[in-house]
């Protein structure tokens, strides 16, 4: 196992109002590879920023991020773009789609844009026959002509995992993908997930539910932008009691004042 | 609370709100601007012609005891005429005059006559508006005359006449009512009665021309005499009515007319911008409205929140245009001012007043017209954005798998355009009226400056025109003038053809005999380049002849009927032998052929071709003006400036002002345009950033969207400005006599350097607008 990602005294500081605002203290974290780790925390704790200035979205105001061996904070804005696009996938709350393209288009997309750089011998129809596969796994390739308009919440959150694993990213960052979901429509997009990560993909998830976070190998407890504490699970698996994980992730929870 | 909300917007939107103030203030600058130049120049002229006292009709005639009688019994026939003047005006050759070192020769293509001060009619004004007085030795110039040499007050002027040489010290320059237009291609010298009454004596009485000025009796309003002189078998040099001064000075007001309809066209624009506007800030703000009405804010109290900002932008906006419109007014006139008796304060605060509040009223209605909108939401509706919860199959047209090769901006780009038309239609009108409004002046003005335009004035086009005395002689006189010139360009060892075109008067004789109107006659012995006919052939024969496609609608006669003209006293039948146009006349000229052999001519012009290949021929023009400088070489283009006085300039000045304010407002309104699309497009500008596209790339998008948009909005616009204005253009000219009008379309310059022109404004106002996508991040998603 190798460090896929490492956070060194990471801070963010806002300016608001000429007033200085503290948003990340002094974070400190590797994840290895394949590894699957929640965020969670009350509101305003600074998980969200966390997510964002880690997977380079934002930049940051002191310390390191080393992602795959490269320092994030030295990157610039193309370069960073290119490490979004070839390693990083994103998957958010809102389910957020491009309004003129079918479902189809949006999955491929960003593959189509990754053939242009980096000198990638992948073609138009790899991309096509990656993004069929996805769909297939996922339940959803009867909709691949459909408009973003015309499917559930569900499977368009399905959708948003094929589009962001269509360049067999290295790491997924998810920003409370279920927050937006029926409980039905969760428990199947956590389901796809960890089955991702399964698979090997590293996976950083921020969220609310302690029936998500409890599928993960380890959380972070996060308050006042400072990570309070960490709690180490097993890997994750269906034929394990669900539930005692969630119970101990509970207790865990309440000693950490949530 | 209103005012709190005004502010926040003001400030939240301030890249919007300038635009649209820009918008607001340059069509009030404008409307303003060409209103009061239009009242003020339609004034100024009005009076002109009242303060000159110009006489009803005023008739040039040779200066024989037969035509004084036959003037008289017509007159004496007429009840309508309440007063008569006469006087003899000695015509001059415009080579007689030696102008000071440093001024350029007077041109050969105007009859100059020489004259004392009109005293009961027709009266002419020094350049403070006052009638002058002339001494002996002293001479007064229309206000022409120094603008085409640069004669200055004070400057000696020489006349050589018959042996006679006398030289006058500059007094005054005038202005004139009767033939002051650059239009009008006969001007008048003033000089004392002493000098005057030593010329004339010194001169054959053939270049003695009798000016007879007549004036209406007061309770005469209907009569037109030009009409009743038309039916006598008078025949004329000139007749001059009032109608025909006021015509004159008509591009001054085509002038003002062009500005006019550029600004309403800009009242347009801005209209449809200020629609968009609204339309976006509705949908932005389609929450907070809701969130209104929720807690019980009326429609109408909504409604005016939105109405308070835009009456005080188009107020603010309103009252600013009216301050630049007024100096800018006073810039603009000043070429009017230097020829008309421009009244003080003819320049009217209240007209570009009301103009300013009817646009700022109009702005208002229109907003308000805009903003009902507000009224079809409920609160629930609003709240929702918009969204009823309601799923729909959107009709998309593009596929990316079905793309072999598309680059992915450049099938975004396709894709939004293809999908979103209607929301684009502001700027695609924006772009094909800018198109439209900067192309056809261009043509129109290609079209004049072409070399064939000269045709239409009834000179054939040639390579060059030798400046040459050019007024009245005998055919033989004027035949062994052409041959000396052919003898000098030999001499110098040019390779030349010399031909010249002769002038003289004819008139119509219709069927029943009774009157007909003065018609110029010409006839042409090129030896190179033949006339272009609409219809028929050239007359070959002596009893042939080709009329106007106007007078063949105005008579009914068509080629292979019979028409009668009074050509040297003699009535003589002609054979039609084909049709031309011309603006010369009002379109009223006839052309004869070579065979036909009239004793005198009115006038002559001689035309050379030089005898080498295209590319050989500039270099040729050049040594010639240099060896034979004496001669005044001109080129077409040069006879052009002197046919048709200062209105090319203005026609120049004109294209400038209409690409630079067009350049701005496309520059604006597209600046306007992307902001509000990326504002609108946040939420898609983030989830691209976060799939791993950069800023270089979303503007790319961006720009390759507008490229489209305007690519299609440029062919559109080049369509309809070559369709449209060849249309437009056939309208104007046919004012002027031409029945069958073909634009110059200069290929180069319209379809490439005016687009490009257009394409690097648009994408300048792209990239200068795209800076807030690097803003953008990717938590923005999010936000609605």
């Amino acid at each position: 196992m190798r460090a896929v990602l490492t956070v060194e005294n990471l801070c963010k500081t806002y300016i608001v109002n000429k007033q200085q605002n503290n948003v990340l203290r002094n974070i400190n974290f590797t994840l290895q590879e394949g590894e699957f780790v929640s965020i969670m925390g009350p509101s305003g704790s600074g998980k969200s920023t966390l997510l964002y200035t880690v997977s380079g979205m934002d930049r940051l105001t002191a310390g390191e991020v080393i992602f795959d061996g490269i320092s994030l904070s030295k990157l610039s804005e193309k370069q960073m773009a290119e490490i979004r696009l070839h390693k990083m996938g994103f998957i958010f709350q809102q389910i957020n789609m491009l309004k003129n393209l079918s479902i189809y288009d949006n999955i491929i997309l960003s593959g189509y844009q990754a053939l242009k750089s980096n000198g990638s011998k992948r073609s138009r129809s790899d991309v096509n026959a990656d993004a069929d596969k996805l769909m297939k796994r996922l339940g959803i390739i009867k909709l691949a002509s459909h408009d973003i308009t015309e499917v559930s919440g569900g499977q368009l959150q399905r959708a948003c995992i094929c589009r962001s694993l269509i360049n067999k990213p290295k790491m997924l960052f998810a920003d409370e993908p279920t927050g937006a979901l029926n409980s039905k429509a969760a428990k199947e997009v956590m389901a796809e997930l960890c089955q991702i990560n399964g698979d090997g993909t590293t996976i950083m998830i921020v969220t609310h539910d302690v029936k998500v976070a409890a599928q993960s190998d380890k959380v972070f407890y996060m308050v006042d932008g400072n990570i309070q504490g960490e709690l180490k699970l097993d890997k994750f698996s269906y034929e394990k009691s669900v539930r005692e994980r969630e119970r101990r992730l509970n207790n865990w929870l309440m000693e950490m004042g949530w | 609370m209103f005012l709190k909300i005004l502010k926040k917007d003001l400030k939240r939107k301030k890249a919007m709100n300038t635009v649209l103030f820009i918008l607001i203030t340059l069509a009030s600058t404008l409307i303003a601007t060409s209103t009061n130049l239009m009242v003020s120049t339609t004034t100024a002229v009005d009076n002109f012609i009242r303060t000159s006292q110009v006489a009803d009709l005023n008739i040039m005639i040779s200066n024989t005891p037969e035509n004084d009688k036959k003037i008289e019994e017509w007159m004496s026939s007429q009840n309508s005429i309440g007063s008569y003047y006469s006087d003899v005006q000695i015509g001059v050759s415009s080579k007689a005059f030696t102008v000071p070192s440093g001024s350029k020769e007077l041109s050969g293509n105007i009859s100059i006559f020489l004259t004392t001060l009109p005293v009961d009619v027709n009266y002419v004004f020094g350049q403070n508006d006052e009638r002058f007085k002339v001494e002996e030795g002293e001479i007064g110039l229309p206000i022409n005359i120094k603008n085409t040499t640069g004669i200055k007050l004070g400057d000696q002027l020489t006349i050589d006449v018959e042996g006679l040489s006398k030289t006058f010290i500059v007094k005054e320059f005038f202005k004139d009512a009767l033939l002051g237009s650059d239009l009008i291609g006969l001007k008048r010298l003033i000089i004392s009665q002493h000098d005057y009454d030593e010329i004339k004596q010194s001169l054959p009485e053939e270049t003695w021309i009798k000016l007879w000025s007549i004036v209406k009796s007061p309770e005469e309003s209907e009569t037109d005499l030009s009409i009743e002189f038309s039916k006598s078998d008078i025949l004329s040099i000139m007749e001059i009515d009032k109608a025909l001064v006021e015509l004159s000075f008509m591009t001054d007001r085509i002038m003002s007319a062009i500005l006019f309809i550029v600004s309403l066209f800009l009242v347009f624009i801005s209209f449809l911008t200020l629609r968009f506007t609204i339309f976006s800030t509705i949908q932005d703000d389609y929450k907070e409205i809701g969130v209104m009405k929720a807690i019980g804010f009326t429609n109408a109290s909504i409604r005016r929140l939105y109405l308070t900002k835009y009456f005080g932008l188009s107020a603010v906006g309103g009252v600013i245009g009216l301050a630049i419109s007024l100096p800018l007014t006073v810039i603009m006139s000043r070429r009017v001012s230097e020829y008309v008796i421009v009244p003080v304060g003819s320049t009217s605060l209240v007209v570009a007043a009301l103009s300013t509040v009817a646009i700022v009223a109009v702005t208002l209605l229109f907003c308000s017209m805009c903003v009902r909108k507000i009224n079809k939401a409920s609160p629930v509706d609003a709240i929702r954005q918009g969204n009823n919860g309601e799923r729909f199959k959107a009709s998309r047209k593009t596929s990316l798998h079905k793309s072999k090769f598309l680059h992915t901006a450049l099938f975004l780009a396709i894709s939004d355009v293809l999908n979103q038309m209607k929301g684009y239609s502001t700027l695609i009108l924006t772009f094909v009226l800018s198109t439209v409004i900067i192309l056809i002046p261009i043509n129109l003005a290609n079209t004049i400056l072409a070399p064939n335009f000269i045709s239409y004035f009834g000179t054939t086009q040639a390579d060059f025109y030798p400046a040459t005395e050019t007024s009245e002689g005998s055919m033989s006189k004027v035949q062994n003038e052409m041959d000396l010139l052919e003898q000098e360009f030999r001499d110098k060892n040019f390779d030349v053809t010399i031909s010249a075109d002769y002038y003289f008067n004819t008139k119509h004789i219709p069927d029943n005999g009774e009157g007909g109107r003065r018609i110029i006659g010409t006839k042409n012995e090129s030896k190179i380049i033949q006339y272009d006919y609409l219809d028929g052939v050239a007359p070959k024969l002596e009893n042939e002849i080709a009329i106007t496609g106007i007078m063949s609608e105005k008579y009914n006669k068509v080629i292979g009927d019979s028409i009668v003209f009074d050509i040297e006293g003699k009535k003589q039948a002609f054979l039609i032998s084909g049709t031309l146009q011309t603006i010369t006349n009002e379109g009223y000229m006839v052309r004869l052929s070579d065979a036909f052999k009239p004793v005198h001519v009115a006038a002559y012009q001689f035309t050379g071709n030089i005898n080498a290949p295209a590319d050989e021929k500039p270099l040729i023009m050049e040594n010639m003006k240099k060896q034979l400088g004496h001669l005044t070489i001109k080129s077409s283009m040069d006879m052009m400036g002197d046919l048709t006085g200062g209105f090319m300039g203005q026609l120049k000045m004109i294209i400038v002002l209409i690409i630079a304010i067009m350049s701005l407002i496309i520059f604006f309104i597209t600046s306007l345009f992307v902001r509000l699309l990326i504002t609108k497009e946040v939420q898609g500008i983030a989830i691209m950033k976060s799939l791993g596209f950069t800023n270089g790339q979303v503007k790319l998008w961006q720009s390759l969207r507008i490229l489209i948009l305007l690519v299609a909005s440029i062919v559109l616009g080049l369509f309809i400005a070559n369709v449209f204005g060849e249309k437009l253009g056939g309208v104007l000219f046919s004012l002027f006599g031409l029945t069958k009008f073909d634009m110059n379309i200069v290929a180069l310059q319209v379809y490439v350097w005016y687009p490009l022109l257009i394409v690097i404004v648009v994408l300048l106002a792209v990239y200068s607008s795209c800076g807030q996508i690097k803003k953008i991040q990717v938590w923005n998603m999010n936000e609605e």
